[in-house]
């Protein structure tokens, strides 16, 4: 890889380990600022994608409808506190333009009030980074999910 | 889906000299010893099955009060959308239950309350099976114009210290079937609940896996003459139900803490007094009468 590609690779994880620091750690307001104004967020059962039925479980078409997903998620959605552990892995990239596509297995734990930690979900992200004022973001971010039982409800973005 | 089994010779496959020496006796008759068969019917192209060789012809199952309503759904070719699924560490019944009490959606579901959506003058119905209280049928109906461009223009109706949603786009609805309900949803006694929400549609299928856990699998539809837009709305307002949905995430968390509370308190009740006084009134929804219909009928068919 030349000097260029390092230095890119090295941005798009830190934008994924952003990603993750800033959900599991609760803070959504960081997290929304990883995403464009025209972003495309969405979190689909691998099922339905393999037999190409366009259901999602969760489906943002642009920033405004991600802003209600969090504002939902703190002041109207009724759950039980619990908390991620986000994992990534086998990341691989595509340069486009100023921008790459972007693939990566995720994993992620669900700790709740019980204390013990479960394997909520595990599936693929399959995303769309670009460059926008000097810093990464998300233009489309699809998480794919193999685990397709999804226990009790999910309102925490993945 | 196909079931198979393994290859088994006839008995009249096996030669003459093996007969009675090994495997099964010259008695054994196939035909007694098959597969346990399903009883398959379907109405308007849902298909229901049942183990039970005496039970009425589905369309008699179904009802005379529910089979319009059905039908109101299913008037057109359907196309298959997709599916989500819950899974919920609770009893089955108590999902019926959930969508029987029309009135828990103020309660627990704040999606509507958090964001100002209000469902001022709203015309309900609520219908019960006559025969056994088992099925019903809830619908909402909404004045016309309250959709999300009436939603834009309400900022006067907005409490001071709620939040409006960024992109009401999902809000939006399209009158399909002339009376402009914005909610049917309908309980089929004991497997299925029809959906229509704005122009999401589905089916919601029950499935027990024990006496404390069962899943439910949102089958999702649409119509085969629907255009893209029309489409495009359907995909967009799954976000409203399903395990992520706004107005129906947290009723299978709802269902835990019932199941978790009547393990624990088996000796304590809940009171379901809500228009007790008027049984017959079908024009509301603020009622708990087909909650009652509900558990007599399950008493009934149980024999309790």
């Amino acid at each position: 890889m030349s000097p260029d590609e390092l230095l890119f690779a090295a941005k798009v994880d830190e934008l994924y380990a952003e990603h993750i620091a800033s959900i599991d750690e609760g803070e959504f307001d960081r997290w929304l600022e990883l995403f464009t104004e025209d972003c495309h967020y969405e979190i689909k059962p691998r099922e339905n994608e393999a037999a190409g039925l366009p259901i999602p479980l969760l489906l943002c078409r642009n920033r405004r409808m991600l802003v209600d997903r969090i504002v939902a998620l703190k002041r109207a959605n009724i759950y039980q506190p619990h908390v991620y552990r986000h994992f990534i892995s086998g990341r691989r990239m595509a340069r486009e333009g100023s921008g790459a596509a972007v693939t990566a297995n995720y994993l992620v734990i669900q700790t709740l009030q019980d204390g013990e930690s479960r394997i909520y979900q595990a599936g693929r992200y399959r995303d769309e980074i670009v460059e926008a004022a000097g810093r990464l973001k998300f233009r489309r971010k699809v998480a794919i999910y193999d685990t397709s039982r999804v226990q009790t409800l999910l309102v925490t973005p993945v | 889906m196909e079931l198979r089994r393994a290859r088994q010779p006839a008995p009249g496959a096996i030669p003459e000299g093996l007969r009675g020496v090994a495997g099964m006796p010259a008695s054994f008759k196939l035909e007694e010893h098959g597969l346990d068969r399903l009883r398959v019917s379907s109405y308007r192209g849902i298909v229901f099955g049942t183990f039970s060789a005496s039970s009425e012809p589905l369309e008699d199952y179904l009802g005379a009060e529910m089979r319009p309503w059905i039908d109101r759904l299913t008037q057109k070719p359907l196309v298959y959308l997709g599916c989500t699924r819950q899974f919920s560490n609770s009893n089955w019944k108590l999902y019926l239950e959930n969508v029987k009490d029309p009135f828990h959606a103020s309660l627990l579901h704040l999606f509507h309350t958090t964001f100002n959506i209000f469902r001022a003058n709203m015309k309900g119905r609520s219908i019960t099976d006559r025969r056994h209280g088992l099925h019903n049928i809830v619908t909402a109906t909404r004045d016309t114009g309250e959709d999300a461009d009436a939603y834009r223009a309400q900022s006067i109706r907005t409490y001071d210290d709620s939040v409006t949603l960024a992109d009401p786009t999902i809000l939006d609805m399209r009158v399909e079937f002339g009376e402009p309900i914005t909610n049917h949803i309908q309980a089929i006694f004991p497997s299925v609940i029809l959906q229509q929400i704005h122009n999401t549609l589905a089916f919601r299928q029950i499935l027990p896996k024990g006496p404390a856990q069962f899943e439910l699998v949102f089958h999702f539809f649409g119509y085969e003459d629907d255009d893209a837009e029309l489409r495009a709305m359907r995909v967009l307002q799954a976000n409203l139900v399903g395990p992520a949905g706004y107005i129906s995430m947290e009723d299978t968390e709802a269902t835990e803490l019932v199941q978790r509370a009547i393990v624990r308190d088996r000796d304590k009740c809940s009171i379901l007094e809500m228009a007790k006084d008027m049984p017959e009134r079908e024009d509301t929804t603020i009622s708990e009468t087909m909650v009652r219909k509900y558990w007599q009928g399950y008493r009934t068919l149980m024999g309790y």
